[in-house]
């Protein structure tokens, strides 16, 4: 089934039931993905899904309604609900219209056919390789294991003219290692990407089951001290995640809760920190030439050198604040490709990229007298509106006189991340994608890390 | 639909499979958002999808579809035979079982599909009023949050299964701001529950406490480091019981040796005062179903009594790779995810201990009050909870409010150093997920508990 009929099907509705502004968005796609159970494929799954979500405003109010599609009779019952629901809202004095056509945007290479053509075969095979390669690392298992691959075509109509469309492939791998015997060490690793051609399995593998031999050593952390420690990018991502796309989000800046609030123009970050939002990164999962509003993206610096520069924009916060929206609404996952239509627009990054310093993560280690680096954290979440975190070390390498020594674990990580980002000692060039998230590991001094012993 | 589901059923058998079903669900969710006296969202969702599953020598093949033709069906089911002859696990055979008749609505007094839409914008409207008590409250979220999941399953035990589940949830975050700190409360009702709930609720009461509670928390200090006597709240000891002791007592990660309970079945892992089950009968609780998606009856699991271990949450694949019944635990997300061992309300039993005869004995420690989130270990059992907030207790006294702060450690050192457990269980709905995703409604809970807890703060 092809999306405009569908589309225009329920901005025909919509008008007919008496709005004047009404806006459709749409996604199709194919996912197939393969799970693993100790060393074994265990379930192979495919899903077809497609659906759709109309907004309508309709005397300054606005209403939406989403479905999954089945018939025609889904857009057009879609549609009068969205009609119906804005009828009971409340007038919005802000938003008045949806946006406007805009034309010419860049279209990054996102969309790789050697993804869209992949079947249980090729999958499956996939998912061989990295266990044959992590059980190399000796007496280590892979318990669990998820590859998912899916080609996804997302399509926005609006009664401005606005008719855009991203189509994008995603591979998302997320696989755990643990070692056999008593007190067994688990590793976790993750990849993230539109394109096959980078997803070195055997590589994937080594590390996996390197990572479950490096946790079953290592010893429960001993008191409480600043040290400087090392946040790869895995982690790093869900803690810039939670606090800086947080905090430039408009919608938090207009409601009070950002702590970035009055802050546009100063310094929130150390001078070795600049972040962009590059939505035509081809190596990222959510590159896309227009936002999920029909809005066009485009390159942004966040942070240059420590001084907050912009923040980010969908097209209600825009009209709210009197500026252009910035292409940052958005509705699509970096991980997911179901049910899209039905998430409802936030404003994110389209891809929050941390610039890269200039020495490889080697190097920064060397110069570390006495740090950590984080392995594997429990969960990576920092408050948004305050910036705390308390973050479980489930493994963290120990660094003495800039090499490596061992592992520790049973030991929390305390600080705030808003005092941390200033507190940034170095920024390794090892980028890699993580999610939504572009960004190297970096080095943060003065982080508590505090013992259960 | 049940024609179409039992052919499907009946060409996946005939395809080789050793057992197979269909599940069909629509899904009918409305969502109202009010920020700062604004709509911010209202809007209507509907799900509607097709599951088709194979098992075949110990592996699973799924397929799902929202094409709602026979055709595409037909073909879904064809598909989940293919996807499921490309596994190589190996297992026992389901075992087979009567087959399960049953047609049954969800047990609410006012159906949320009953209620007109705008009784529940004007509700919202006044949950947002109750929180404006304060010029330092500078934000103020209101989310109410209703679901109808409708369910038809077909499998090749003879099963044909209809069932509702309702769920509805009410929400309140306010933001409270002064000089430069920001902080934050939230408070929430929910259940498997009709639109009863919210008429029953106090709304203004409801609101305008949270309200008063995200102001008192400027004043909040931080928590002091390293391992102390704890008492957890309601909130903190069901993510005990959930994350670590709960996640690592789904049978499908004992079966593979990957929980740190796979061996210990008639030891004491706890002290003696501890007593945990799931329970997915819980009258109104978030994570209660009549079914679970394979169609097995939900039931009551004991997981420990008295401090011993007593046994796993099953679906029909571990149940029958472990030679017990399954306890109706299998349950997927919707239809386009997986059927994993998933809980449904976990939490720890009472007690006979008061809060005040729980104070009294602890000279320096934290009584934490409400969660943010946790995390499970099932490898390993470390416990991670983040606490949105608690109190110093200093000489049986609580003192100090405490800003937000994280509690760690071994879950089985912990529960061996439990040593009063509280008179009264209060269960907190959320959803579940695993790993990373695959989210299910449940609830956690049970009273409060006194251990020995590392914890630390930013």
């Amino acid at each position: 089934m092809q999306l405009e009929p569908i589309m225009k099907k329920a901005i025909k509705t919509a008008l007919s039931e008496g709005v004047n502004d009404a806006e459709v968005f749409a996604v199709r796609s194919r996912t197939l993905s393969v799970y693993v159970d100790d060393n074994a494929i265990k379930n192979v799954e495919e899903k077809t899904d497609q659906g759709l979500c109309v907004r309508v405003i309709r005397a300054k109010k606005i209403g939406q309604a989403s479905s999954t599609y089945s018939n025609i009779r889904d857009s057009e019952s879609c549609a009068v609900k969205a009609v119906k629901l804005a009828g009971v809202s409340q007038p919005d004095p802000v938003f008045k219209n949806f946006p406007l056509s805009e034309k010419g945007a860049e279209v990054p290479n996102v969309y790789d056919k050697a993804v869209s053509a992949m079947d249980a075969d090729t999958i499956t095979e996939l998912a061989k390789n990295i266990v044959a390669s992590a059980v190399t690392a000796g007496k280590v298992k892979v318990p669990s294991g998820l590859i998912r691959v899916a080609a996804i075509q997302s399509m926005l109509v609006n009664t401005n003219g606005v008719e855009t469309e991203n189509r994008n492939t995603m591979i998302y791998a997320h696989f755990t290692s643990m070692t056999e015997g008593e007190m067994p060490g688990e590793g976790v690793r993750s990849f993230f990407s539109p394109h096959l051609a980078g997803f070195d399995t055997a590589e994937f593998g080594k590390h996996l089951g390197q990572g479950a031999v490096d946790s079953m050593k290592a010893i429960p952390f001993e008191g409480e001290k600043k040290m400087t420690v090392i946040i790869p990018p895995i982690e790093l991502q869900e803690l810039l995640q939670s606090t800086v796309s947080y905090s430039i989000s408009a919608e938090n800046v207009h409601r009070h809760r950002s702590v970035w609030a009055e802050m546009a123009g100063k310094e929130v970050a150390s001078p070795n920190i600049t972040m962009l939002d590059d939505p035509f990164d081809a190596k990222g999962m959510l590159s896309s030439g227009y936002d999920d509003e029909g809005v066009r993206t485009s390159r942004k610096v966040l942070i240059d050198r420590g001084v907050l520069k912009t923040f980010l924009y969908d097209s209600y916060n825009a009209q709210k604040a009197g500026m252009k929206p910035t292409g940052n609404g958005i509705r699509r996952s970096p991980i997911d490709s179901q049910n899209l239509y039905r998430n409802g627009v936030d404003i994110d990054p389209v891809n929050l990229v941390v610039k890269p310093g200039t020495k490889s993560l080697e190097q920064v280690i060397a110069g570390i007298d006495n740090g950590l680096m984080i392995g594997r954290l429990a969960s990576a979440d920092a408050s948004g509106i305050t910036g705390a975190f308390g973050l479980e070390i489930r493994c963290a390498y120990v660094i003495e006189k800039g090499a490596i020594t061992g592992t520790v674990n049973h030991a929390l990580a305390a600080g705030n991340m808003f005092d941390a980002l200033k507190n940034v000692r170095e920024v390794a060039n090892d980028t890699t994608v993580i999610r939504s998230g572009i960004l190297p590991s970096v080095a943060f001094e003065g982080i508590e890390i505090i013992g259960s012993k | 639909m049940e024609d179409i589901l039992t052919k499907a059923v009946r060409a996946i058998q005939d395809q080789g499979a050793e057992f197979g079903d269909a599940h069909h669900q629509a899904i009918d969710r409305t969502y109202i958002v009010l920020v700062d006296g604004g709509v911010r969202v209202i809007d209507n969702g509907r799900l509607e999808g097709v599951t088709l599953r194979s098992r075949i020598n110990g592996s699973w093949g799924y397929a799902s579809t929202v094409d709602l033709g026979n055709e595409s069906i037909l073909d879904a089911a064809m598909r989940s035979v293919i996807n499921a002859k490309h596994g190589t696990a190996k297992g026992k055979r389901i075992p087979d079982r009567k087959a399960n008749h049953s047609k049954m609505t969800a047990q609410v007094r006012i159906h949320p599909s009953k209620v007109p839409i705008e009784e529940k914008v004007a509700l919202m409207k006044d949950l947002d009023r109750a929180q404006k008590i304060d010029e330092r409250v500078v934000n103020v979220n209101s989310v109410y949050r209703e679901e109808a999941k409708n369910n038809f399953l077909i499998s090749s035990f003879g099963d044909s299964l209809q069932w509702e589940e309702v769920r509805a949830r009410l929400i309140v975050q306010p933001v409270a701001h002064e000089g430069d700190r920001t902080e934050f409360y939230f408070d929430l009702i929910d259940g498997t529950k009709g639109f009863e709930m919210v008429k029953e609720a106090d709304i203004m009461a409801f609101g305008k406490n949270a309200a008063e509670e995200a102001v008192k928390m400027l004043k909040s200090q931080k928590a002091p480091s390293g391992l102390h006597t704890v008492i957890s709240d309601p909130m903190i000891s069901g993510l005990l019981a959930h994350e670590v002791m709960g996640h690592a007592s789904e049978a499908d990660e004992v079966v593979k040796k990957r929980s740190f309970l796979s061996n210990v079945v008639g030891k004491q892992v706890a002290s003696p005062l501890i007593t945990m089950v799931d329970d997915g009968t819980v009258a109104g609780a978030h994570g209660s179903i009549p079914f679970d998606d394979e169609g097995t009856p939900s039931s009551r699991t004991t997981i420990i009594k008295d401090g011993v271990y007593q046994g796993y949450m099953h679906s029909l694949e571990t149940a029958g790779e472990m030679g017990v019944k399954p306890t109706g635990n299998g349950r997927a997300q919707d239809y386009g995810h997986r059927v994993w061992v998933r809980m449904t309300n976990t939490f720890f039993d009472k007690g006979d201990a008061t809060l005040e005869e729980m104070l009294e004995g602890v000279k320096f420690g934290v009584l934490t009050d409400h969660m943010i989130s946790g995390m499970e270990d099932p490898v390993a059992g470390g416990f991670e909870a983040k606490a949105l907030r608690g109190y110093l207790i200093e000489n049986g006294k609580v003192t100090d409010m405490l800003r937000s702060f994280t509690l760690t450690g071994s879950a089985l050192e912990i529960l061996k150093t439990t040593d009063a457990v509280g008179k009264d269980v209060l269960l907190d709905g959320g959803t579940c997920g695993k790993g990373i995703e695959d989210f299910v409604p449940v609830s956690s809970g049970g009273p409060y508990c006194r251990s020995k807890i590392t914890l630390g703060g930013g």
